[in-house]
Protein backbone atom coordinates (compact mmCIF):
# COMPACT_ATOMS: atom_id res chain seq x y z
CA UNK A 1 0.00 0.00 0.00
CA UNK A 2 1.07 3.72 -0.86
CA UNK A 3 3.12 4.48 2.47
CA UNK A 4 2.36 7.93 1.54
CA UNK A 5 -1.72 6.76 2.26
CA UNK A 6 -0.48 5.32 5.81
CA UNK A 7 1.06 8.17 7.08
CA UNK A 8 -1.81 9.70 6.63
CA UNK A 9 -3.89 7.28 8.50
CA UNK A 10 -1.13 6.98 11.19
CA UNK A 11 -0.45 10.97 11.92
CA UNK A 12 -4.60 11.31 11.90
CA UNK A 13 -5.05 8.70 14.40
CA UNK A 14 -4.66 10.72 17.77
CA UNK A 15 -6.87 13.47 16.42
CA UNK A 16 -9.52 10.94 15.38
CA UNK A 17 -9.97 10.64 19.35
CA UNK A 18 -11.60 14.19 19.17
CA UNK A 19 -13.29 13.31 16.48
CA UNK A 20 -15.06 10.54 17.51
CA UNK A 21 -16.23 12.51 21.16
CA UNK A 22 -17.53 15.15 18.38
CA UNK A 23 -19.61 12.90 16.26
CA UNK A 24 -20.82 11.25 19.80
CA UNK A 25 -21.85 14.80 20.97
CA UNK A 26 -24.03 15.91 17.46
CA UNK A 27 -25.53 12.31 17.55
CA UNK A 28 -26.36 13.08 21.14
CA UNK A 29 -28.13 16.31 19.79
CA UNK A 30 -29.19 15.20 16.83
CA UNK A 31 -31.41 12.33 18.84
CA UNK A 32 -32.74 15.26 20.60
CA UNK A 33 -33.70 17.04 17.02
CA UNK A 34 -35.85 14.47 16.04
CA UNK A 35 -33.37 12.86 13.57
CA UNK A 36 -32.95 9.07 13.28
CA UNK A 37 -29.49 7.14 13.07
CA UNK A 38 -30.14 6.62 9.53
CA UNK A 39 -30.50 10.19 8.55
CA UNK A 40 -27.94 10.94 10.78
CA UNK A 41 -25.64 8.08 9.15
CA UNK A 42 -26.84 9.51 5.38
CA UNK A 43 -26.11 13.20 6.79
CA UNK A 44 -22.55 11.95 7.82
CA UNK A 45 -21.95 10.25 4.66
CA UNK A 46 -22.80 12.97 2.00
CA UNK A 47 -21.84 16.46 4.05
CA UNK A 48 -18.94 15.31 6.26
CA UNK A 49 -18.36 18.37 7.66
CA UNK A 50 -18.68 18.04 11.61
CA UNK A 51 -19.33 21.82 12.40
CA UNK A 52 -21.86 22.67 9.38
CA UNK A 53 -23.37 19.26 10.89
CA UNK A 54 -24.38 20.79 14.27
CA UNK A 55 -25.73 24.09 12.64
CA UNK A 56 -28.05 22.19 10.54
CA UNK A 57 -28.87 19.74 13.31
CA UNK A 58 -30.28 22.52 15.54
CA UNK A 59 -31.86 24.36 12.42
CA UNK A 60 -33.74 20.86 12.23
CA UNK A 61 -34.80 21.31 15.85
CA UNK A 62 -36.00 24.90 15.11
CA UNK A 63 -38.23 23.56 12.10
CA UNK A 64 -35.90 25.36 9.54
CA UNK A 65 -36.59 25.32 5.87
CA UNK A 66 -34.79 23.84 3.28
CA UNK A 67 -33.19 26.70 1.86
CA UNK A 68 -32.19 28.07 5.23
CA UNK A 69 -30.56 25.07 6.16
CA UNK A 70 -28.73 24.37 2.81
CA UNK A 71 -27.80 28.08 3.06
CA UNK A 72 -26.20 28.61 6.72
CA UNK A 73 -24.53 24.81 5.55
CA UNK A 74 -22.72 26.39 2.61
CA UNK A 75 -21.69 29.80 4.74
CA UNK A 76 -20.41 27.47 7.45
CA UNK A 77 -18.50 25.20 4.87
CA UNK A 78 -17.32 28.64 2.57
CA UNK A 79 -13.50 28.15 4.09
CA UNK A 80 -13.33 24.77 2.35
CA UNK A 81 -12.74 27.04 -0.36
CA UNK A 82 -9.45 29.01 1.34
CA UNK A 83 -8.56 25.47 2.17
CA UNK A 84 -8.84 23.93 -1.28
CA UNK A 85 -6.89 26.95 -2.69
CA UNK A 86 -4.15 26.19 -0.24
CA UNK A 87 -4.03 22.72 -0.94
CA UNK A 88 -3.71 23.13 -5.04
CA UNK A 89 0.11 23.23 -5.13
CA UNK A 90 0.14 20.07 -3.19
CA UNK A 91 -2.42 18.30 -5.89
CA UNK A 92 -2.33 20.00 -9.20
CA UNK A 93 0.09 17.84 -10.49
CA UNK A 94 -1.78 14.24 -9.72
CA UNK A 95 -4.67 12.40 -11.69
CA UNK A 96 -7.85 13.65 -11.58
CA UNK A 97 -9.60 11.09 -9.17
CA UNK A 98 -6.81 11.51 -6.89
CA UNK A 99 -7.45 15.17 -6.51
CA UNK A 100 -11.32 14.75 -6.75
CA UNK A 101 -11.11 12.36 -3.47
CA UNK A 102 -8.40 14.18 -1.67
CA UNK A 103 -10.51 17.82 -1.90
CA UNK A 104 -14.10 15.80 -1.48
CA UNK A 105 -12.50 14.25 1.73
CA UNK A 106 -11.03 17.27 3.21
CA UNK A 107 -12.05 17.93 6.87
CA UNK A 108 -10.49 20.81 8.90
CA UNK A 109 -8.06 18.03 10.88
CA UNK A 110 -7.02 16.06 8.13
CA UNK A 111 -6.26 19.64 6.10
CA UNK A 112 -4.37 21.43 8.88
CA UNK A 113 -2.17 17.46 8.57
CA UNK A 114 -1.84 17.83 5.54
CA UNK A 115 -0.27 21.39 5.79
CA UNK A 116 1.95 21.27 8.29
CA UNK A 117 3.25 17.88 6.79
CA UNK A 118 3.98 19.72 3.59
CA UNK A 119 6.04 22.14 5.18
CA UNK A 120 8.42 19.07 5.92
CA UNK A 121 8.40 16.99 3.37
CA UNK A 122 6.80 16.41 -0.31
CA UNK A 123 3.10 15.82 0.49
CA UNK A 124 0.47 14.94 -2.32
CA UNK A 125 -3.52 13.83 -2.40
CA UNK A 126 -2.82 10.05 -0.52
CA UNK A 127 -1.78 11.56 2.60
CA UNK A 128 -4.88 13.56 3.36
CA UNK A 129 -6.92 10.62 1.35
CA UNK A 130 -5.11 8.66 3.82
CA UNK A 131 -6.34 10.54 6.87
CA UNK A 132 -10.25 10.86 5.72
CA UNK A 133 -10.48 7.41 4.99
CA UNK A 134 -9.70 7.22 8.61
CA UNK A 135 -11.96 9.52 9.95
CA UNK A 136 -14.60 8.85 8.01
CA UNK A 137 -15.98 5.35 9.33
CA UNK A 138 -14.92 6.80 12.80
CA UNK A 139 -17.09 10.07 11.74
CA UNK A 140 -20.08 8.02 10.38
CA UNK A 141 -20.11 5.42 13.58
CA UNK A 142 -19.83 7.73 16.30
CA UNK A 143 -22.70 10.18 15.15
CA UNK A 144 -24.93 7.14 14.73
CA UNK A 145 -24.32 6.14 17.65
CA UNK A 146 -24.42 9.17 19.37
CA UNK A 147 -28.55 8.96 18.03
CA UNK A 148 -28.79 5.73 19.56
CA UNK A 149 -27.49 6.27 22.84
CA UNK A 150 -29.05 9.99 22.73
CA UNK A 151 -30.91 9.84 25.95
CA UNK A 152 -27.55 8.94 28.47
CA UNK A 153 -25.40 12.06 28.13
CA UNK A 154 -26.55 14.67 29.66
CA UNK A 155 -25.57 18.39 29.44
CA UNK A 156 -22.21 18.43 26.70
CA UNK A 157 -21.79 21.59 28.50
CA UNK A 158 -21.25 20.12 31.31
CA UNK A 159 -18.41 18.46 30.04
CA UNK A 160 -17.10 20.82 28.28
CA UNK A 161 -17.55 19.14 25.17
CA UNK A 162 -18.27 22.10 23.74
CA UNK A 163 -15.16 23.78 23.51
CA UNK A 164 -13.77 20.79 21.77
CA UNK A 165 -13.39 22.41 18.25
CA UNK A 166 -11.17 25.63 19.93
CA UNK A 167 -8.75 22.77 21.78
CA UNK A 168 -8.86 20.93 18.90
CA UNK A 169 -8.00 24.21 16.58
CA UNK A 170 -5.32 25.63 18.99
CA UNK A 171 -3.76 21.80 18.05
CA UNK A 172 -4.01 22.05 14.53
CA UNK A 173 -2.48 25.68 14.74
CA UNK A 174 0.49 24.61 16.76
CA UNK A 175 0.91 22.08 14.35
CA UNK A 176 1.23 24.62 11.39
CA UNK A 177 4.49 25.62 13.36
CA UNK A 178 3.85 29.99 13.26
CA UNK A 179 6.31 32.02 12.84
CA UNK A 180 7.41 35.36 15.00
CA UNK A 181 6.56 37.48 11.89
CA UNK A 182 2.94 36.09 11.25
CA UNK A 183 2.06 38.07 14.88
CA UNK A 184 0.52 41.03 13.10
CA UNK A 185 -1.77 39.14 10.81
CA UNK A 186 -2.70 36.96 13.54
CA UNK A 187 -3.46 39.66 15.91
CA UNK A 188 -5.45 41.35 13.41
CA UNK A 189 -7.74 38.03 12.33
CA UNK A 190 -8.09 37.46 16.49
CA UNK A 191 -9.49 41.03 16.67
CA UNK A 192 -11.80 40.97 13.55
CA UNK A 193 -13.11 37.67 13.44
CA UNK A 194 -15.15 37.85 17.43
CA UNK A 195 -16.17 41.49 15.37
CA UNK A 196 -17.05 40.78 12.29
CA UNK A 197 -19.54 37.86 13.74
CA UNK A 198 -21.77 40.41 15.46
CA UNK A 199 -22.65 41.28 12.01
CA UNK A 200 -21.63 38.04 9.58
CA UNK A 201 -23.59 35.35 9.28
CA UNK A 202 -21.90 31.62 9.30
CA UNK A 203 -18.73 31.30 8.75
CA UNK A 204 -18.36 34.49 6.53
CA UNK A 205 -16.43 36.19 9.34
CA UNK A 206 -13.79 33.67 9.39
CA UNK A 207 -13.29 33.93 5.35
CA UNK A 208 -13.36 37.78 6.18
CA UNK A 209 -10.98 38.05 9.09
CA UNK A 210 -8.60 35.14 8.52
CA UNK A 211 -8.10 36.39 4.74
CA UNK A 212 -7.65 40.26 6.16
CA UNK A 213 -4.88 38.45 8.31
CA UNK A 214 -3.27 36.45 5.56
CA UNK A 215 -3.43 39.82 3.01
CA UNK A 216 -1.38 41.59 5.45
CA UNK A 217 0.94 38.76 5.18
CA UNK A 218 1.06 39.30 1.58
CA UNK A 219 1.84 42.67 1.43
CA UNK A 220 4.45 42.29 3.63
CA UNK A 221 7.78 43.72 2.28
CA UNK B 1 -35.82 3.26 11.67
CA UNK B 2 -38.05 6.58 10.25
CA UNK B 3 -37.20 8.16 6.90
CA UNK B 4 -38.73 11.45 6.66
CA UNK B 5 -38.25 12.94 2.54
CA UNK B 6 -37.96 16.32 3.77
CA UNK B 7 -35.46 15.56 5.89
CA UNK B 8 -33.26 13.48 3.19
CA UNK B 9 -34.29 16.18 0.61
CA UNK B 10 -32.56 18.87 3.08
CA UNK B 11 -29.41 16.47 3.43
CA UNK B 12 -29.14 16.13 -0.06
CA UNK B 13 -29.12 19.88 -0.12
CA UNK B 14 -26.43 20.28 2.30
CA UNK B 15 -24.22 17.95 0.82
CA UNK B 16 -24.26 19.46 -2.60
CA UNK B 17 -23.30 22.77 -1.38
CA UNK B 18 -20.69 21.36 0.68
CA UNK B 19 -19.26 19.23 -2.07
CA UNK B 20 -19.26 22.97 -4.22
CA UNK B 21 -17.24 24.35 -0.93
CA UNK B 22 -14.67 21.39 -1.28
CA UNK B 23 -14.10 21.75 -5.18
CA UNK B 24 -14.68 25.49 -5.86
CA UNK B 25 -11.67 26.92 -4.41
CA UNK B 26 -9.13 24.46 -6.07
CA UNK B 27 -11.53 25.29 -9.52
CA UNK B 28 -10.67 28.85 -8.76
CA UNK B 29 -7.21 28.80 -7.80
CA UNK B 30 -6.09 26.64 -11.14
CA UNK B 31 -6.97 28.94 -12.85
CA UNK B 32 -4.60 31.66 -11.88
CA UNK B 33 -0.53 31.20 -11.60
CA UNK B 34 -0.19 32.51 -7.70
CA UNK B 35 3.07 34.98 -7.53
CA UNK B 36 5.03 35.47 -4.93
CA UNK B 37 2.05 38.02 -2.90
CA UNK B 38 -0.73 35.05 -3.41
CA UNK B 39 1.48 32.15 -2.16
CA UNK B 40 2.77 34.12 0.55
CA UNK B 41 -1.38 35.10 1.53
CA UNK B 42 -1.91 31.33 0.80
CA UNK B 43 0.89 30.32 2.93
CA UNK B 44 -0.76 32.13 6.29
CA UNK B 45 -4.18 31.78 5.32
CA UNK B 46 -4.50 28.21 7.18
CA UNK B 47 -2.81 29.52 10.44
CA UNK B 48 -5.46 32.95 10.22
CA UNK B 49 -8.66 30.29 9.66
CA UNK B 50 -7.60 28.38 13.20
CA UNK B 51 -6.76 32.08 14.60
CA UNK B 52 -10.55 33.24 13.18
CA UNK B 53 -12.71 29.91 14.47
CA UNK B 54 -10.74 30.23 17.86
CA UNK B 55 -10.76 33.85 18.79
CA UNK B 56 -15.10 34.14 19.11
CA UNK B 57 -15.39 31.79 21.59
CA UNK B 58 -12.73 32.86 23.35
CA UNK B 59 -13.65 36.28 23.43
CA UNK B 60 -16.73 35.41 24.47
CA UNK B 61 -16.21 33.22 26.76
CA UNK B 62 -15.48 33.82 30.50
CA UNK B 63 -12.45 32.30 32.88
CA UNK B 64 -13.24 28.64 32.30
CA UNK B 65 -12.61 29.19 28.17
CA UNK B 66 -9.85 31.15 28.83
CA UNK B 67 -7.89 28.68 31.19
CA UNK B 68 -8.61 26.08 28.89
CA UNK B 69 -7.26 27.60 26.02
CA UNK B 70 -4.21 28.17 27.87
CA UNK B 71 -3.93 24.28 28.85
CA UNK B 72 -4.54 23.24 25.66
CA UNK B 73 -1.62 25.59 24.33
CA UNK B 74 0.46 24.48 27.19
CA UNK B 75 -0.45 20.49 26.26
CA UNK B 76 0.57 20.83 22.90
CA UNK B 77 3.95 22.93 23.50
CA UNK B 78 5.11 20.09 25.50
CA UNK B 79 3.71 17.06 23.94
CA UNK B 80 3.20 17.90 20.43
CA UNK B 81 -0.26 15.09 20.76
CA UNK B 82 -3.29 16.46 19.56
CA UNK B 83 -5.62 13.67 21.90
CA UNK B 84 -3.14 15.30 25.08
CA UNK B 85 -4.21 18.76 24.33
CA UNK B 86 -8.03 17.83 23.30
CA UNK B 87 -7.89 16.53 26.93
CA UNK B 88 -6.06 19.17 28.97
CA UNK B 89 -8.59 21.69 27.33
CA UNK B 90 -11.97 20.15 27.56
CA UNK B 91 -11.20 19.18 31.20
CA UNK B 92 -9.81 22.35 31.99
CA UNK B 93 -12.98 24.00 31.02
CA UNK B 94 -15.03 21.35 32.67
CA UNK B 95 -13.39 21.34 36.09
CA UNK B 96 -13.64 25.03 36.22
CA UNK B 97 -17.05 25.41 35.25
CA UNK B 98 -17.21 22.62 37.65
CA UNK B 99 -15.90 24.52 40.75
CA UNK B 100 -17.07 28.58 39.47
Amino acid sequence: MNPEFLAGMRTALPVSVGALVFGLTLGVTASQAGLSAVEMGLMSATVFAGASQLVAVQMFDQGATLIAIATAVFAVNARHMLMGATLTPLIRSHPRPLRWLALLMMVDESWALTMARSRRVPTGPAFIIGAGCLFFPIWLSATMAGVWFGDLVPDPRLFGLDFLGVAVFIGMLALLQPKRRDLPPFIATAVLSPLLATVLPGSWSIIAAASAGALIAAVRP
Amino acid sequence: MTFDPHIVLTILAMAAATAFTRLSGYWIISLVEPGPRLRRFLDTAPQTVFVAMIAPPIWNGGPAEWTGAVAAAAAMKLSGNLALTIAAGVGTTAVIRYLL
